[in-house]
Protein backbone atom coordinates (compact mmCIF):
# COMPACT_ATOMS: atom_id res chain seq x y z
CA UNK A 1 0.00 0.00 0.00
CA UNK A 2 1.31 3.34 -1.31
CA UNK A 3 1.68 6.28 1.12
CA UNK A 4 -0.90 8.04 -0.73
CA UNK A 5 -3.49 4.82 -0.26
CA UNK A 6 -3.21 4.60 3.36
CA UNK A 7 -5.61 6.53 5.80
CA UNK A 8 -3.85 10.07 7.48
CA UNK A 9 -4.73 8.73 10.60
CA UNK A 10 -4.45 5.35 11.83
CA UNK A 11 -4.95 4.51 15.81
CA UNK A 12 -4.94 1.13 17.05
CA UNK A 13 -5.54 0.10 21.13
CA UNK A 14 -4.68 3.69 21.71
CA UNK A 15 -4.77 4.53 26.09
CA UNK A 16 -4.13 7.46 27.83
CA UNK A 17 -4.35 6.91 31.51
CA UNK A 18 -4.00 9.55 34.13
CA UNK A 19 -3.10 7.07 37.03
CA UNK A 20 -5.41 5.30 37.42
CA UNK A 21 -8.33 6.85 35.24
CA UNK A 22 -8.28 5.89 31.70
CA UNK A 23 -9.17 8.67 29.34
CA UNK A 24 -8.68 6.68 26.60
CA UNK A 25 -9.05 2.84 26.58
CA UNK A 26 -7.69 1.38 23.52
CA UNK A 27 -9.29 3.20 21.17
CA UNK A 28 -9.00 2.49 17.29
CA UNK A 29 -9.93 4.33 14.53
CA UNK A 30 -8.27 5.69 11.01
CA UNK A 31 -8.88 8.75 9.18
CA UNK A 32 -8.93 9.09 5.76
CA UNK A 33 -7.30 11.88 3.67
CA UNK A 34 -9.87 14.87 3.50
CA UNK A 35 -11.53 13.71 5.69
CA UNK A 36 -13.89 15.81 7.84
CA UNK A 37 -14.58 14.38 11.43
CA UNK A 38 -16.06 15.65 14.62
CA UNK A 39 -15.26 13.84 17.54
CA UNK A 40 -17.98 14.88 20.17
CA UNK A 41 -19.44 13.08 23.97
CA UNK A 42 -19.73 14.25 27.12
CA UNK A 43 -17.25 15.92 29.12
CA UNK A 44 -14.13 13.38 29.91
CA UNK A 45 -14.84 11.01 27.42
CA UNK A 46 -11.04 11.66 26.31
CA UNK A 47 -11.71 13.94 22.69
CA UNK A 48 -9.32 16.12 24.06
CA UNK A 49 -6.48 13.60 24.82
CA UNK A 50 -7.39 12.30 21.41
CA UNK A 51 -6.94 15.60 19.80
CA UNK A 52 -3.73 16.19 22.03
CA UNK A 53 -2.17 12.76 21.03
CA UNK A 54 -2.59 13.31 17.17
CA UNK A 55 -1.54 16.65 17.52
CA UNK A 56 2.33 14.90 19.66
CA UNK A 57 1.24 17.16 22.50
CA UNK A 58 0.66 13.89 24.26
CA UNK A 59 1.99 10.77 24.42
CA UNK A 60 -0.12 7.69 24.85
CA UNK A 61 0.10 5.27 27.47
CA UNK A 62 -0.05 2.51 24.67
CA UNK A 63 -1.02 1.63 21.17
CA UNK A 64 -0.06 3.22 18.02
CA UNK A 65 -0.99 6.23 16.51
CA UNK A 66 0.34 7.11 13.28
CA UNK A 67 -0.12 10.08 11.14
CA UNK A 68 0.91 10.61 7.38
CA UNK A 69 2.91 6.95 7.61
CA UNK A 70 4.92 7.93 10.80
CA UNK A 71 4.73 5.93 14.01
CA UNK A 72 4.17 9.40 17.05
CA UNK A 73 5.16 6.79 19.84
CA UNK A 74 8.42 6.41 18.25
CA UNK A 75 9.40 10.09 17.87
CA UNK A 76 11.68 11.54 19.92
CA UNK A 77 10.66 15.33 21.75
CA UNK A 78 12.55 17.25 19.16
CA UNK A 79 10.95 14.60 16.22
CA UNK A 80 7.24 15.38 18.02
CA UNK A 81 7.92 19.59 18.02
CA UNK A 82 8.99 18.90 13.77
CA UNK A 83 5.89 17.22 13.25
CA UNK A 84 3.77 20.01 14.86
CA UNK A 85 5.68 22.27 13.06
CA UNK A 86 5.15 20.56 9.58
CA UNK A 87 2.31 18.46 9.80
CA UNK A 88 -0.26 20.18 12.64
CA UNK A 89 -2.78 23.34 12.86
CA UNK A 90 -4.34 23.71 16.00
CA UNK A 91 -6.75 25.70 16.66
CA UNK A 92 -7.89 25.99 19.94
CA UNK A 93 -11.04 27.15 22.08
CA UNK A 94 -9.06 29.26 24.53
CA UNK A 95 -7.50 31.29 21.18
CA UNK A 96 -4.08 31.01 22.93
CA UNK A 97 -3.05 34.17 21.28
CA UNK A 98 -0.11 36.57 22.54
CA UNK A 99 -1.59 39.17 23.70
CA UNK A 100 1.23 41.40 23.32
CA UNK A 101 1.67 40.58 19.54
CA UNK A 102 -0.59 41.75 17.02
CA UNK A 103 -2.74 39.62 14.83
CA UNK A 104 -0.29 39.32 11.81
CA UNK A 105 2.46 39.04 14.28
CA UNK A 106 0.82 36.22 15.80
CA UNK A 107 0.48 34.47 12.79
CA UNK A 108 4.03 35.11 11.83
CA UNK A 109 4.82 33.44 15.23
CA UNK A 110 3.75 30.37 13.51
CA UNK A 111 6.27 30.87 10.57
CA UNK A 112 8.70 32.08 13.09
CA UNK A 113 8.74 27.98 13.89
CA UNK A 114 10.79 27.33 10.60
CA UNK A 115 12.69 30.77 11.19
CA UNK A 116 11.31 32.58 8.37
CA UNK A 117 8.49 35.24 8.49
CA UNK A 118 6.67 36.46 5.52
CA UNK A 119 4.62 39.52 6.58
CA UNK A 120 3.07 39.81 3.47
CA UNK A 121 2.22 35.28 3.67
CA UNK A 122 0.66 35.94 6.95
CA UNK A 123 -1.40 39.36 6.19
CA UNK A 124 -2.87 37.09 2.91
CA UNK A 125 -3.90 33.99 5.23
CA UNK A 126 -5.58 37.16 7.67
CA UNK A 127 -7.48 38.59 4.55
CA UNK A 128 -8.83 34.66 3.46
CA UNK A 129 -10.75 34.57 7.33
CA UNK A 130 -11.68 38.37 6.62
CA UNK A 131 -9.22 40.33 9.09
CA UNK A 132 -7.96 42.65 6.46
CA UNK A 133 -8.54 45.65 8.33
CA UNK A 134 -7.42 44.00 11.80
CA UNK A 135 -3.60 43.16 11.09
CA UNK A 136 -2.28 45.53 13.93
CA UNK A 137 -4.56 45.37 16.30
CA UNK A 138 -4.10 43.55 19.56
CA UNK A 139 -5.36 40.58 20.72
CA UNK A 140 -7.48 42.45 23.17
CA UNK A 141 -8.62 44.85 20.52
CA UNK A 142 -10.29 41.83 19.03
CA UNK A 143 -13.84 40.01 19.65
CA UNK A 144 -14.29 36.78 20.33
CA UNK A 145 -15.12 35.54 17.08
CA UNK A 146 -12.02 37.49 15.31
CA UNK A 147 -9.52 35.88 17.68
CA UNK A 148 -10.44 32.53 16.81
CA UNK A 149 -10.46 33.85 13.17
CA UNK A 150 -6.58 34.81 14.12
CA UNK A 151 -6.19 31.27 15.58
CA UNK A 152 -7.46 29.75 12.36
CA UNK A 153 -4.99 31.99 9.82
CA UNK A 154 -2.31 31.03 12.23
CA UNK A 155 -3.25 27.14 12.17
CA UNK A 156 -3.29 27.35 8.23
CA UNK A 157 0.04 29.30 7.60
CA UNK A 158 2.21 26.35 7.12
CA UNK A 159 -0.38 24.62 5.31
CA UNK A 160 -0.57 21.62 7.35
CA UNK A 161 -2.23 18.30 5.86
CA UNK A 162 -4.06 17.92 9.55
CA UNK A 163 -5.98 20.47 11.05
CA UNK A 164 -6.90 19.87 14.55
CA UNK A 165 -9.63 21.93 16.59
CA UNK A 166 -10.59 21.88 19.97
CA UNK A 167 -13.96 23.22 20.36
CA UNK A 168 -13.51 26.24 18.22
CA UNK A 169 -16.35 27.41 18.54
CA UNK A 170 -17.29 26.98 22.50
CA UNK A 171 -16.59 30.37 23.08
CA UNK A 172 -18.50 32.65 20.26
CA UNK A 173 -21.72 34.16 19.98
CA UNK A 174 -23.91 32.63 17.26
CA UNK A 175 -22.84 34.95 14.49
CA UNK A 176 -19.13 34.18 15.17
CA UNK A 177 -19.67 30.50 15.41
CA UNK A 178 -21.03 31.11 11.97
CA UNK A 179 -18.48 32.86 10.76
CA UNK A 180 -15.48 30.17 12.03
CA UNK A 181 -18.30 27.38 10.94
CA UNK A 182 -17.90 28.90 7.08
CA UNK A 183 -14.16 28.84 7.48
CA UNK A 184 -13.53 25.29 8.19
CA UNK A 185 -16.01 24.32 5.62
CA UNK A 186 -13.81 26.29 3.36
CA UNK A 187 -10.99 24.20 4.48
CA UNK A 188 -11.91 20.67 4.04
CA UNK A 189 -13.66 22.23 0.77
CA UNK A 190 -9.75 23.56 0.01
CA UNK A 191 -8.69 19.43 0.85
CA UNK A 192 -7.70 19.76 4.81
CA UNK A 193 -8.27 16.85 6.73
CA UNK A 194 -9.78 18.19 9.58
CA UNK A 195 -10.17 16.72 13.47
CA UNK A 196 -12.57 18.52 15.71
CA UNK A 197 -14.20 18.71 18.97
CA UNK A 198 -16.86 19.79 19.48
CA UNK A 199 -20.43 19.49 21.48
CA UNK A 200 -22.06 21.84 19.24
CA UNK A 201 -24.25 19.43 17.29
CA UNK A 202 -24.18 22.12 13.84
CA UNK A 203 -20.61 21.79 13.83
CA UNK A 204 -21.13 18.06 14.47
CA UNK A 205 -23.51 17.80 11.76
CA UNK A 206 -21.46 19.67 9.28
CA UNK A 207 -18.67 16.95 9.36
CA UNK A 208 -18.53 14.39 7.24
CA UNK A 209 -18.25 11.45 9.97
CA UNK A 210 -19.31 12.08 13.83
CA UNK A 211 -16.90 9.93 16.22
CA UNK A 212 -18.84 9.73 19.80
CA UNK A 213 -16.93 8.67 22.49
CA UNK A 214 -17.56 7.33 26.40
CA UNK A 215 -15.07 6.98 28.94
CA UNK A 216 -12.40 6.84 26.07
CA UNK A 217 -14.13 4.30 24.22
CA UNK A 218 -16.03 4.73 20.94
CA UNK A 219 -19.89 4.59 21.45
CA UNK A 220 -23.13 4.84 20.09
CA UNK A 221 -23.76 3.48 16.34
CA UNK A 222 -20.29 2.60 15.80
CA UNK A 223 -19.09 0.91 18.66
CA UNK A 224 -19.91 -2.76 17.57
CA UNK A 225 -17.54 -1.71 14.71
CA UNK A 226 -14.95 -0.44 16.66
CA UNK A 227 -13.44 -3.25 18.29
CA UNK A 228 -10.62 -3.34 15.45
CA UNK A 229 -10.82 -0.20 13.87
CA UNK A 230 -13.54 2.08 12.44
CA UNK A 231 -12.49 3.86 9.12
CA UNK A 232 -13.82 6.97 8.69
CA UNK A 233 -14.63 7.67 4.84
CA UNK A 234 -13.73 11.09 3.10
CA UNK A 235 -16.66 13.79 3.88
CA UNK A 236 -19.71 13.53 2.21
CA UNK B 1 10.80 38.53 14.51
CA UNK B 2 13.00 37.82 17.30
CA UNK B 3 13.54 41.10 18.10
CA UNK B 4 9.76 41.69 17.83
CA UNK B 5 8.94 39.43 19.97
CA UNK B 6 11.82 40.85 22.69
CA UNK B 7 10.86 44.31 22.56
CA UNK B 8 7.26 43.74 23.13
CA UNK B 9 7.62 40.71 25.64
CA UNK B 10 9.94 43.77 27.45
CA UNK B 11 7.57 46.71 27.08
CA UNK B 12 4.70 44.44 28.34
CA UNK B 13 6.57 43.20 31.20
CA UNK B 14 8.92 46.23 32.79
CA UNK B 15 7.39 46.27 36.07
CA UNK B 16 8.61 42.29 36.72
CA UNK B 17 11.81 43.26 34.67
CA UNK B 18 12.30 45.92 36.75
CA UNK B 19 13.29 43.79 39.94
CA UNK B 20 15.52 41.97 38.03
CA UNK B 21 17.68 45.65 36.23
CA UNK B 22 17.73 46.55 39.85
CA UNK B 23 19.12 42.90 40.97
CA UNK B 24 21.19 42.75 37.71
CA UNK B 25 22.10 46.27 38.17
CA UNK B 26 23.17 46.27 41.73
CA UNK B 27 25.75 43.07 40.92
CA UNK B 28 27.32 44.75 38.35
CA UNK B 29 27.33 48.29 40.36
CA UNK B 30 29.51 46.13 43.27
CA UNK B 31 31.44 44.95 40.55
CA UNK B 32 31.90 47.76 38.71
CA UNK B 33 32.65 49.74 41.83
CA UNK B 34 35.05 47.54 43.14
CA UNK B 35 37.08 47.15 39.74
CA UNK B 36 37.15 51.06 39.33
CA UNK B 37 38.66 51.65 42.88
CA UNK B 38 41.07 49.37 42.70
CA UNK B 39 42.16 50.51 39.24
CA UNK B 40 41.98 54.42 40.54
CA UNK B 41 43.99 53.38 43.63
CA UNK B 42 46.96 51.49 41.29
CA UNK B 43 46.73 54.80 39.13
CA UNK B 44 47.08 56.92 42.14
CA UNK B 45 50.29 55.10 42.73
CA UNK B 46 51.58 55.56 39.85
CA UNK B 47 50.70 59.14 39.64
CA UNK B 48 52.47 59.83 43.27
CA UNK B 49 55.14 57.90 41.86
CA UNK B 50 56.07 60.38 39.73
CA UNK B 51 54.39 64.10 40.56
CA UNK B 52 57.53 65.08 41.65
CA UNK B 53 61.40 64.75 41.92
CA UNK B 54 63.06 62.23 41.03
CA UNK B 55 61.55 58.63 39.79
CA UNK B 56 64.24 56.41 39.48
CA UNK B 57 67.08 55.69 41.66
CA UNK B 58 70.37 54.42 40.34
CA UNK B 59 72.61 52.45 42.77
CA UNK B 60 75.87 50.45 42.60
CA UNK B 61 74.62 46.60 42.47
CA UNK B 62 75.24 44.50 45.30
CA UNK B 63 78.54 42.72 45.04
CA UNK B 64 79.94 45.64 42.96
CA UNK B 65 81.81 48.92 44.34
CA UNK B 66 79.97 50.63 46.58
CA UNK B 67 80.00 53.87 44.38
CA UNK B 68 79.34 54.86 40.60
CA UNK B 69 81.88 56.99 38.52
CA UNK B 70 80.80 60.30 39.48
CA UNK B 71 81.56 60.75 35.19
CA UNK B 72 78.42 57.83 34.71
CA UNK B 73 76.18 60.82 35.81
CA UNK B 74 76.62 62.44 32.55
CA UNK B 75 76.28 59.22 30.49
CA UNK B 76 72.66 58.73 31.95
CA UNK B 77 71.82 62.16 31.21
CA UNK B 78 72.61 61.43 27.70
CA UNK B 79 69.77 58.54 27.85
CA UNK B 80 66.18 58.74 25.73
CA UNK B 81 63.59 59.78 28.03
CA UNK B 82 65.93 61.02 31.15
CA UNK B 83 64.89 64.88 32.00
CA UNK B 84 67.53 65.30 34.60
CA UNK B 85 69.87 63.12 36.57
CA UNK B 86 72.04 64.16 39.94
CA UNK B 87 74.85 62.50 41.39
CA UNK B 88 74.71 62.24 45.48
CA UNK B 89 77.49 62.01 47.63
CA UNK B 90 75.65 60.72 50.89
CA UNK B 91 79.11 59.62 52.59
CA UNK B 92 80.56 63.15 52.21
CA UNK B 93 80.72 65.58 55.86
CA UNK B 94 77.12 67.46 53.62
CA UNK B 95 75.88 64.14 51.54
CA UNK B 96 75.82 67.26 48.91
CA UNK B 97 74.38 66.80 45.79
CA UNK B 98 76.55 67.26 42.96
CA UNK B 99 74.75 68.85 39.44
CA UNK B 100 78.13 68.30 38.08
CA UNK B 101 80.11 65.29 37.57
CA UNK B 102 82.91 66.61 39.19
CA UNK B 103 85.30 63.99 40.73
CA UNK B 104 85.26 60.81 42.25
CA UNK B 105 82.50 58.41 42.78
CA UNK B 106 78.63 59.08 43.76
CA UNK B 107 76.51 56.29 46.17
CA UNK B 108 73.57 56.76 43.42
CA UNK B 109 72.24 59.05 41.14
CA UNK B 110 68.21 60.52 41.14
CA UNK B 111 66.92 60.68 37.97
CA UNK B 112 63.84 61.91 36.65
CA UNK B 113 62.69 60.29 33.44
CA UNK B 114 59.78 60.35 31.20
CA UNK B 115 56.18 58.71 33.62
CA UNK B 116 54.97 56.40 30.88
CA UNK B 117 58.94 54.79 30.02
CA UNK B 118 59.96 54.20 33.32
CA UNK B 119 60.80 51.11 32.84
CA UNK B 120 62.71 51.31 29.26
CA UNK B 121 64.52 54.09 30.85
CA UNK B 122 65.81 51.94 34.26
CA UNK B 123 66.52 49.20 31.71
CA UNK B 124 68.60 51.74 29.32
CA UNK B 125 70.34 52.95 32.20
CA UNK B 126 71.78 49.41 33.42
CA UNK B 127 72.80 48.88 29.51
CA UNK B 128 74.55 52.17 29.99
CA UNK B 129 76.20 52.30 33.32
CA UNK B 130 78.10 48.68 34.21
CA UNK B 131 77.27 47.92 37.65
CA UNK B 132 74.72 49.73 38.26
CA UNK B 133 70.76 49.09 39.25
CA UNK B 134 67.92 51.23 38.17
CA UNK B 135 64.58 50.92 40.72
CA UNK B 136 61.45 52.95 40.61
CA UNK B 137 60.78 55.47 42.94
CA UNK B 138 57.75 54.88 45.33
CA UNK B 139 56.40 57.56 47.06
CA UNK B 140 53.45 56.81 48.34
CA UNK B 141 53.15 56.25 51.99
CA UNK B 142 52.38 52.82 52.94
CA UNK B 143 49.32 53.49 55.28
CA UNK B 144 47.52 54.73 52.33
CA UNK B 145 48.43 51.81 50.11
CA UNK B 146 47.39 49.64 52.85
CA UNK B 147 43.86 51.81 53.26
CA UNK B 148 43.76 51.35 49.64
CA UNK B 149 43.94 47.36 49.79
CA UNK B 150 41.75 46.85 52.71
CA UNK B 151 39.10 49.30 51.11
CA UNK B 152 39.53 47.29 47.43
CA UNK B 153 39.03 43.84 50.04
CA UNK B 154 35.74 45.58 51.40
CA UNK B 155 34.54 46.24 48.16
CA UNK B 156 35.08 42.87 46.81
CA UNK B 157 33.46 41.20 49.85
CA UNK B 158 30.38 43.93 49.26
CA UNK B 159 30.71 42.35 45.57
CA UNK B 160 30.22 39.17 46.08
CA UNK B 161 27.51 39.34 48.50
CA UNK B 162 25.71 41.97 46.64
CA UNK B 163 26.00 39.37 43.28
CA UNK B 164 24.74 36.14 45.92
CA UNK B 165 21.47 38.38 46.70
CA UNK B 166 20.92 39.51 42.99
CA UNK B 167 21.49 35.88 41.59
CA UNK B 168 19.16 34.88 44.50
CA UNK B 169 16.12 37.36 43.67
CA UNK B 170 16.64 37.28 39.56
CA UNK B 171 16.02 33.21 40.29
CA UNK B 172 13.11 33.79 41.93
CA UNK B 173 11.75 36.61 39.94
CA UNK B 174 12.40 33.86 37.15
CA UNK B 175 10.81 31.43 38.23
CA UNK B 176 7.47 33.45 39.28
CA UNK B 177 7.69 34.61 35.21
CA UNK B 178 7.86 30.77 33.95
CA UNK B 179 5.03 29.89 35.81
CA UNK B 180 2.96 33.47 34.72
CA UNK B 181 4.19 32.61 31.44
CA UNK B 182 3.20 29.39 31.24
CA UNK B 183 0.25 29.36 28.29
CA UNK B 184 2.74 31.51 26.25
CA UNK B 185 5.55 28.56 26.26
CA UNK B 186 2.89 25.96 25.95
CA UNK B 187 1.45 27.28 22.39
CA UNK B 188 5.04 28.08 21.57
CA UNK B 189 5.62 24.01 22.31
CA UNK B 190 2.47 23.13 21.02
CA UNK B 191 3.76 25.58 17.56
CA UNK B 192 6.26 23.37 17.05
CA UNK B 193 9.15 25.22 18.90
CA UNK B 194 11.32 22.74 20.72
CA UNK B 195 11.84 23.16 25.01
CA UNK B 196 15.43 24.64 24.23
CA UNK B 197 14.48 26.87 21.56
CA UNK B 198 11.74 28.50 23.43
CA UNK B 199 14.01 28.71 26.63
CA UNK B 200 16.85 29.87 24.81
CA UNK B 201 14.02 32.94 23.77
CA UNK B 202 13.27 33.43 27.71
CA UNK B 203 16.58 33.40 27.71
CA UNK B 204 17.35 35.89 25.05
CA UNK B 205 14.75 38.14 26.67
CA UNK B 206 16.36 38.02 30.02
CA UNK B 207 19.67 37.97 29.05
CA UNK B 208 19.07 41.41 27.22
CA UNK B 209 17.23 43.19 30.36
CA UNK B 210 21.03 41.69 32.56
CA UNK B 211 22.65 43.82 29.59
CA UNK B 212 21.25 47.45 30.00
CA UNK B 213 21.12 46.41 33.74
CA UNK B 214 25.18 45.58 33.47
CA UNK B 215 25.03 49.37 31.58
CA UNK B 216 23.18 51.03 34.18
CA UNK B 217 25.08 49.27 36.78
CA UNK B 218 28.53 50.45 35.17
CA UNK B 219 27.92 54.11 35.00
CA UNK B 220 26.96 53.89 38.83
CA UNK B 221 29.65 51.63 39.59
CA UNK B 222 32.18 54.22 38.18
CA UNK B 223 30.71 56.82 40.28
CA UNK B 224 30.82 55.54 42.97
CA UNK B 225 34.69 54.55 42.78
CA UNK B 226 35.49 57.87 41.68
CA UNK B 227 33.96 59.30 44.88
CA UNK B 228 35.26 57.11 47.30
CA UNK B 229 38.49 57.06 45.75
CA UNK B 230 38.87 60.95 45.87
CA UNK B 231 37.16 61.27 49.20
CA UNK B 232 39.67 58.33 50.45
CA UNK B 233 42.68 58.52 48.46
CA UNK B 234 45.16 61.28 48.13
CA UNK B 235 46.33 61.88 44.41
CA UNK B 236 43.97 59.39 43.37
CA UNK B 237 42.45 59.41 39.80
CA UNK B 238 39.16 60.72 40.42
CA UNK B 239 37.89 62.41 37.25
CA UNK B 240 37.52 60.11 34.30
CA UNK B 241 37.51 56.49 34.38
CA UNK B 242 40.71 54.77 35.22
CA UNK B 243 39.87 51.64 33.61
CA UNK B 244 36.92 52.13 31.54
CA UNK B 245 36.48 49.03 29.39
CA UNK B 246 38.05 46.89 32.33
CA UNK B 247 34.79 48.37 34.12
CA UNK B 248 32.65 48.20 31.67
CA UNK B 249 33.50 44.09 30.70
CA UNK B 250 33.53 43.55 34.68
CA UNK B 251 30.11 44.68 35.03
CA UNK B 252 29.06 43.44 32.21
CA UNK B 253 30.62 39.92 33.07
CA UNK B 254 29.33 40.02 36.73
CA UNK B 255 25.75 40.80 35.22
CA UNK B 256 25.77 37.82 32.54
CA UNK B 257 26.84 35.31 35.04
CA UNK B 258 24.30 36.54 38.00
CA UNK B 259 21.45 36.14 35.63
CA UNK B 260 22.60 32.88 33.74
CA UNK B 261 23.47 31.13 37.12
CA UNK B 262 19.99 32.46 38.20
CA UNK B 263 17.93 31.61 35.31
CA UNK B 264 19.25 28.27 34.97
CA UNK B 265 16.15 26.82 37.34
CA UNK B 266 13.90 28.62 35.66
CA UNK B 267 15.18 27.52 31.95
CA UNK B 268 14.58 24.02 33.03
CA UNK B 269 10.98 24.35 33.58
CA UNK B 270 10.31 26.31 30.44
CA UNK B 271 12.73 23.14 28.61
CA UNK B 272 10.59 20.60 30.44
CA UNK B 273 7.33 21.83 30.21
CA UNK B 274 4.19 19.58 29.00
CA UNK B 275 2.20 21.24 26.27
CA UNK B 276 -0.59 19.34 26.84
CA UNK B 277 -0.79 19.73 30.47
CA UNK B 278 -0.01 23.74 30.19
CA UNK B 279 -2.80 24.31 27.37
CA UNK B 280 -5.43 21.86 29.90
CA UNK B 281 -4.42 24.91 32.19
CA UNK B 282 -3.03 22.32 34.72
Amino acid sequence: MGRGDRPLIEVEGLERRFGAVAALAGLSLAVERGAWVAVTGPSGSGKTTLLNVLAGLDRPTAGRVRVEGRELTALSGRELARYRQRSVGLVFQQFYLIPYLTAVENVMLAQYVHSVTDRGEAAAALERVGLADRLDHLPSQLSGGEQQRVCVARALINQPPLVLADEPTGNLDAANQDAVLELLTDLHRRGHTLVLVTHSPALAALAGVEVRLDHGRLAGPAEAAAATAVAVGAAR
Amino acid sequence: MIARLLGASLRRRWRQLALIFVAVGAAAASVAAVVGFAARAHAGLAEDLAAFGPNLLVRPQVGAPPTLPAAEVERVRGIAGVTWATGVRESSPDAQRTGDAGEGGVERIEVRADRGRLGEVAAAIEAAVPGAEARPLLRVSESEAALGRRLTALLAALGVLTCLLAAISVGAATTALVDERRAEYGLFLALGFTGRRTAAIFATELLTAALAAALAGDVAGEAAAAALAGRLLTGAATGAAAAPWGTLAASTAAAVLVAGAAMTFALRRVERLEPAQVLRGE
